[in-house]
C-alpha cells in the first residue's frame, strides 16, 4: 500500500511540475536563429501553436511566449517547442491587435542566455478554418503517391481528401490527380479534380451528386485542365492545354513546362456541355480567374505564330521569350455569352509574363505572380507576387501594378474574407514548396509572410514533397476519401461540344499535338508526359 | 566423453549454420549487402518513425528491418546481425516445439528459408518499391515464435508421464543403470540427428542454389562503390579482373571509360578494357544502367541537373533511399544550391552511418567536375538513355575547358563521329605539344590515321605520329587488304591477338553494342 502511496505522490509531483523561466540570464542583442523563421509576421486570432525548432547549439533551451497583457504567457521547455493547444488559443484570443513575444533563453556551460523577442502581431481577422493542397514530390515525370489533403488551421489536424495510390499499380497504369478546386470556398460543397491517366476523368461534387465527366471533345484541345468555378452559376472555365516538360541541362530551375497550345473552354455541368471560349490558334490562352460578380473572366495568354510544321522544337529554343499577358472578357450571366478581349497588362511589353490572376473577394484587387517569362511560375526563380487595382485597370494594358513580396512565389489565393493571401514558395530550399500566409490590411498592404505551423516544427524540413495548389475553404470537402475514389472508378461521362461562348466567335483552325481522349494527358514527344 | 558428444551434436547444427550464414553473407554477397544499405530508406527523425509507426505492426516490422539494412552499409556488422536473428528465430523455435537436440537442425529450415530470400535478389533491388521491408517477415516470426515460447513456457506445464520419465530417469541414474539407458536412447537419437542435419545441409544447398552469384552483377557493385569514393584506379583493378571469358555489361564498360577519363588515361588506354553488352541477368527488362549507374556518370560528367532529376524521379517510384539523396546533395552542392545541399544533409545524417559535412566531404571531387560545367543551357531530354545521351551531347559539344573538349574527342571517338573528331583534335594539337612533350595519346593518333586514310584528303604531315604507330597501322592495312575476301568474324579473331587494343579494332569490329 505504501508504495502505491509513493508511486501516487511521484506522479502528483510529475504532474504538478511547470517549467519555470530562468532567474538570471545574460541578455543578448543577436537575434535567435529559428526555424521556421516567422519573426514579425502578422498572425491570425485563430491559427495553431507557431511551435518553433532553436538552431542554436545550447544545453537546455526554455521559450517564453507572451503578450503586454498576459506576461506570464507560455513557458515551453525544449529544443523544438510542443505548445499546448489550450494555453496557446487563449493568449492568443487575447493577443488580438495586440503583440505576441516569443523569448528564446539557451543554457550553455551553465548560463542562460536571453535573447530578444521574436514579435508576431496579431490581426483582428480570422483566417478560413480550412486549407486543402496537393502533397507531391517535386518530380518531373512520375509520379507514384500524391495526396490531396485537407488541413485545419486551428489545429494541426490533416486529413487525406484523395489519395492515387489504388489506382498507381505501375507505371503503366498509374494515376495522376491535380487542380482540385471549389466554388465559393465549398460554402455549398462544390468541388472539382482531375484524373490524369488511369480512370482519367473530372470529378465533380455537388453535395452528394458525384459523377466523372470526360471533358476532352473531338473540338477541344484536351480535357479541362486549369479550373476556375463560376462564383454563384454551376460553370467551370477551363483551360485546355498541351503541355510538356523538358529539362534544363545547366539552369538550376531544372525544368521547363510548356504548352504548345492552349485554349479557353466554358463547361456548363447541368447540361454537360463544353463551350469555347478563346481558341485562336495564335494565342496561348491559360489560367482563367472569375471575378467575385462572375460578369469578368480573366486569363493569360502568350501569342505565338506557329513557323513549321514541329512546335515543341520551336519553342524549347525560344521558350525565355514566350510572354504572357494578361487579359479579360466580360460576361453576361443572362445571355451566357462573353464579350470582347480586353487586355488588362501587357506584361511582354514590359519583357515580363503575367501567371495565375486571382481576384480579391471584394472584387478591388487582383493579385498575380510576374516572371521573366512562361506561365508554369512555380519552377521560375524570377516569379514575384504582384497586386493591380482592379477601379484602375487601364484598355490599353498599362495597368499600374506593384511588386508585393521580394521572394519567389507561384501558386496563391485569397482567404474569404480578403485579409489573408496564401502563396507557395520554395523561398525556405529553393526545391520543395512551403505554404505561406500573409495578412493582407485594409490599406493594401501585405504583411510579412509565416510558413504553415506544424506539431513537430521540423516537419516541414524533413518532408520531402511540396504543397501544390492551396485553395481555402470555409467548409470541409463532405465525402470521404472512399467515396471519392469509388467515383473515380465509375466510367467518365462525355462532355458534349456546344459550339462557342463568345458573342462574336471566332473561327478555329488548329494544327497541334494529339491529346489522349479520355484521361486528356497530352504526350508530345517521348520525354515529356502530362504532368 | 558422452557428455562431450551430446554438447557437439548441439553445438553443431548453430555453428554450422552461422558458418554457413556468413559465407553466404560475407563470401558471396558482401557488395549487395552495402548496396541494399545504400538503397534502404532508414532515418532517426520524428517524420519517418511517425509515418511508419502509423502503419501499425507492419510499420513497426519496417522500421527494425530497415535499421537492419542500414546495418549493412558496415557488411560485417550487418552480416553479423543478420546472423544472429536468423539463429535467434531457430533457438526460439526449438524452445517452442521443445524440440530435443536431435531434432534441432530442423528448426534451422526456416531460417535457411529466409537467408535465401534475401540472397536470391540482385537487380529486382532497383525496382523494388518496398524498400526496407526485407526482413519483415523474420522480425515479426521472431516476435511471434519469441512470444509464443515466454507463453509456452510459463503457462504450458510438463505432461505428467513426461515428469514420470524424468524421474524414473533420474532413479535409474542413480542406480547405476545410467549407461544402459543412454544407450537405448543413444542409437535412436544419432540416426535421428544425421537425418535432421542431413535435411539441414540439403536446405543449405538449396539455399546456395538460390543466391544470386552473377559476376557481372558483382562487379557492377564493386565498381559502384569505388566509383562512389572516386576511387578510379579501384574501378579499373575490377576492370582488369573481369574473367576473359565474360563479356561485361554496360555498365561495366561506362564505368571503366568514366575512371580512364577521370584518371587521364582514356587516349592511351581506352581501348585496353574489353568492351561488351552482356545482358543483365535480371528478371526483367528494365533501364538498369540509368537505375543503377545514372545518377553518378551525370554527376561525375557534369550533368548535375540530369544526375538530379533521375534521383528524384526514382525517389518518387522506390522511396527516400539514401543513395538518392546522397547524389541529390552532391548536384545541389554543385549547382551551388547551398540551402538544398544543407537539407538533404541533415536527412542523410540522421542515417546511423552517415556523416556529411555539406561544405567539406565532396569538396575535392566538386572541384574537380566544375571544369565540366562551362556549357550553356538547353532545354533537352535524355528518355532516360544515359549513355547515348552523354555520348551525343559530348560529342557534338564544341569549345569549353580543356577537361570538356578531351571529353568530348573521346566520346567522338567512341561514336566513331568522324566530323566532329577533326576540330577537337586541331583543338588539342597546342595543348598537347605544350603539356605532353608533343606526344599525342596513343588512341588520337590511331583514330587520326584511320579517318585520314577513310577521308583520303586529310594531311598528317604536321601531326607528330609515333613511328610504330604507323608502321602498325600500315600493317593492319595490308592484312586487312590481302583477307578482304574472308568475313568480319573471321578477320576479328584473326586480328584480335594484335590489334585488339587499338582504336581500328574498335572502329571496325565492335558493332551494334545496345546502349542501355
Amino acid at each position: 500500500m505504501r508504495h502505491y502511496l509513493y508511486l501516487i505522490a511521484i506522479l502528483f509531483l510529475m504532474a504538478s511540475c511547470t517549467t519555470e523561466l530562468p532567474k538570471e540570464a545574460v541578455q543578448t542583442q543577436e537575434v535567435p536563429n529559428v526555424f521556421p523563421d516567422n519573426n514579425g509576421a502578422t498572425l491570425p486570432p485563430n491559427i495553431a501553436p507557431m511551435n518553433l525548432r532553436i538552431d542554436t547549439s545550447g544545453e537546455a533551451f526554455i521559450t517564453h511566449i507572451h503578450t503586454k497583457a498576459d506576461a506570464d504567457g507560455i513557458v515551453v521547455e525544449g529544443k523544438e517547442t510542443d505548445i499546448d493547444l489550450k494555453q496557446w488559443r487563449t493568449l492568443l484570443q487575447g493577443a488580438k491587435g495586440d503583440t505576441i513575444y516569443t523569448t528564446i533563453f539557451v543554457k550553455n556551460n551553465g548560463t542562460w542566455t536571453q535573447y530578444p523577442p521574436l514579435k508576431n502581431p496579431v490581426a483582428e481577422e480570422e483566417v478560413d478554418p480550412y486549407i486543402s493542397y496537393r502533397l507531391i514530390q517535386p518530380s518531373y515525370v512520375d509520379y507514384e503517391d500524391i495526396y490531396i489533403c485537407q488541413r485545419h488551421m486551428t489545429d494541426f489536424e490533416e486529413k487525406v481528401i484523395y489519395d492515387n495510390r489504388p489506382f498507381s499499380v505501375d507505371a503503366a497504369t498509374g494515376q495522376c490527380v491535380n487542380c482540385h478546386a471549389y466554388q465559393d470556398y465549398n460554402r455549398k460543397g462544390r468541388m472539382q479534380m482531375h484524373l490524369r491517366q488511369n480512370q482519367g476523368g473530372t470529378l465533380i461534387i455537388d453535395g452528394q451528386n458525384r459523377r466523372k465527366i470526360n471533358l476532352k471533345t473531338d473540338s477541344t484541345l484536351s480535357a479541362g485542365v486549369y479550373p476556375a468555378w463560376h462564383p454563384t452559376m454551376p460553370l467551370i472555365a477551363y483551360s485546355v492545354n498541351s503541355t510538356g516538360q523538358v529539362f534544363h541541362t545547366r539552369d538550376t530551375q531544372k525544368v521547363e513546362v510548356i504548352d504548345y497550345g492552349s485554349d479557353l473552354i466554358l463547361f456548363d455541368i447541368p447540361s454537360n456541355k463544353v463551350f469555347d471560349i478563346d481558341c485562336d490558334p495564335d494565342e496561348y490562352e491559360t489560367f482563367p480567374a472569375w471575378n467575385p460578380d462572375g460578369n469578368t473572366l480573366y486569363f493569360c495568354a502568350a501569342h505565338y505564330e506557329q513557323q513549321t510544321d514541329d512546335i515543341d522544337n520551336e519553342l524549347d529554343n525560344c521558350y525565355d521569350s514566350l510572354r504572357y499577358n494578361l487579359y479579360a472578357r466580360p460576361y453576361n450571366t443572362q445571355t451566357m455569352k462573353f464579350g470582347d478581349k480586353q487586355t488588362v497588362l501587357n506584361a511582354a511589353a514590359l519583357h515580363k509574363s503575367v501567371s495565375l490572376p486571382r481576384i480579391s473577394p471584394d472584387g478591388k484587387y487582383l493579385l498575380f505572380t510576374l516572371g521573366d517569362y512562361g506561365q508554369f511560375h512555380v519552377w521560375h526563380h524570377s516569379s514575384r507576387l504582384c497586386l493591380m487595382h482592379c477601379d484602375s485597370i487601364a484598355s490599353d494594358g498599362n495597368t499600374p501594378f506593384t511588386q508585393i513580396d521580394d521572394q519567389q512565389a507561384s501558386y496563391h489565393s485569397w482567404s474569404s474574407n480578403g485579409r489573408w493571401i496564401m502563396f507557395t514558395s520554395r523561398r525556405y530550399d529553393g526545391n520543395y514548396t512551403r505554404l505561406y500566409f500573409a495578412y493582407f490590411d485594409k490599406e493594401g498592404k501585405m504583411h510579412r509572410p509565416f510558413m504553415l505551423p506544424q506539431r513537430r516544427p521540423t516537419y516541414n524540413d524533413q518532408l520531402f514533397r511540396s504543397y501544390n495548389v492551396p485553395e481555402w475553404m470555409v467548409e470541409p470537402v463532405a465525402p470521404t476519401k472512399e467515396e471519392l475514389q469509388n467515383t473515380a472508378r465509375t466510367d467518365a461521362i462525355p462532355a458534349i461540344y456546344a459550339g462557342s461562348a463568345l458573342t462574336h466567335p471566332m473561327s478555329k483552325e488548329k494544327n497541334r499535338p494529339a491529346v489522349d481522349a479520355v484521361s486528356g494527358a497530352s504526350q508530345t514527344r517521348g520525354n515529356k508526359i502530362d504532368y | 566423453m558422452k557428455k562431450k558428444s551430446s554438447l557437439l551434436y548441439r553445438l553443431l547444427p548453430p555453428l554450422l549454420f552461422i558458418a554457413f550464414c556468413l559465407w553466404i553473407l560475407l563470401g558471396l554477397r558482401s557488395e549487395y549487402l552495402e548496396e541494399v544499405a545504400g538503397m534502404t530508406p532508414f532515418y532517426l527523425t520524428s517524420t519517418y518513425t511517425s509515418q511508419l509507426m502509423g502503419q501499425g505492426v507492419w510499420g513497426a516490422a519496417t522500421w527494425c528491418s530497415a535499421a537492419i539494412c542500414a546495418c549493412m552499409t558496415n557488411p560485417f556488422l550487418g552480416a553479423a546481425l543478420l546472423t544472429i536473428l536468423l539463429t535467434t528465430l531457430a533457438i526460439l523455435l526449438q524452445a517452442l516445439l521443445r524440440l530435443k537436440w536431435t531434432w534441432a537442425p530442423l528448426c534451422y529450415l526456416p531460417s535457411l528459408w529466409l537467408l535465401g530470400n534475401f540472397t536470391c535478389r540482385g537487380y529486382e533491388l532497383y525496382t523494388f518499391k518496398e524498400s526496407g521491408t526485407e526482413f519483415n517477415i523474420l522480425i515479426i516470426a521472431l516476435v511471434a515464435v519469441g512470444i509464443l515460447a515466454v507463453i509456452s513456457h510459463v503457462f504450458w506445464k510438463k505432461p505428467k508421464t513426461e515428469k514420470k520419465n524424468a524421474t524414473k530417469e533420474k532413479t535409474a541414474n542413480n542406480k547405476g543403470k545410467k549407461a544402459n539407458i543412454k544407450q537405448k536412447k543413444g542409437d535412436g537419437t544419432i540416426l535421428g540427428f544425421s537425418v535432421s542435419v542431413l535435411i539441414m545441409v540439403l536446405m543449405g544447398w538449396y539455399t546456395y542454389q538460390r543466391t544470386f552469384k552473377d559476376e557481372n552483377y558483382r562487379n557492377i557493385l564493386r565498381m559502384k562503390h569505388a566509383v562512389s569514393q572516386a576511387d578510379w584506379q579501384k574501378v579499373l583493378d575490377i576492370a582488369s579482373a573481369q574473367k576473359s571469358d565474360l563479356a561485361p555489361t554496360r555498365i561495366q564498360v561506362c564505368y571503366t571509360r568514366l575512371a580512364l577519363y577521370k584518371l587521364g588515361l582514356s587516349g592511351e588506354s581506352l581501348y585496353n578494357y574489353p568492351d561488351g553488352d552482356t545482358e543483365y541477368a535480371a528478371k526483367s527488362v528494365n533501364q538498369y544502367l540509368r537505375l543503377i549507374a545514372g545518377p553518378q556518370l551525370y554527376y561525375y560528367l557534369g550533368k548535375p541537373n540530369y544526375a538530379y532529376r533521375w534521383c528524384m524521379e526514382d525517389m518518387v517510384e522506390y522511396g527516400l533511399r539514401p543513395h538518392y539523396i546522397d547524389y541529390m546533395l552532391r548536384c545541389s552542392q554543385l549547382n551551388g544550391e547551398e540551402k538544398l545541399a544543407e537539407k538533404y544533409a541533415r536527412q542523410l545524417n540522421t542515417h546511423p552511418f552517415y556523416h556529411i559535412d555539406p561544405k567539406q566531404t565532396y569538396e575535392a571531387e566538386r572541384k574537380a567536375i566544375e571544369p565540366l560545367l562551362e556549357y550553356t543551357n538547353i532545354l533537352d531530354g535524355d528518355g532516360g538513355h544515359v549513355e547515348a545521351y552523354l555520348l551525343q551531347s559530348y560529342a557534338t559539344m564544341q569549345g569549353g575547358t580543356r577537361q570538356m573538349v578531351t571529353l568530348s574527342l573521346d566520346c567522338a571517338l567512341i561514336l566513331k563521329d568522324i566530323k566532329d573528331f577533326w576540330p577537337l583534335f586541331i583543338k588539342m594539337l597546342p595543348v598537347w605539344k605544350h603539356e605532353n612533350a608533343n606526344h599525342i595519346p596513343r588512341h588520337y593518333q590511331e583514330a587520326a590515321l584511320l579517318f585520314a586514310t577513310l577521308q583520303g584528303n586529310v594531311d598528317l604531315s604536321q601531326v607528330n605520329i609515333d613511328p610504330e604507330i604507323k608502321n602498325r597501322f600500315d600493317n593492319l592495312i595490308n592484312e586487312a587488304n590481302s583477307n578482304s575476301q574472308y568475313g568480319d568474324e573471321y578477320n576479328a579473331n584473326r586480328l584480335r591477338p594484335l590489334y585488339g587494343n587499338t582504336y581500328w579494332f574498335y572502329y571496325f569490329f565492335t558493332t551494334g553494342l545496345k546502349t542501355n
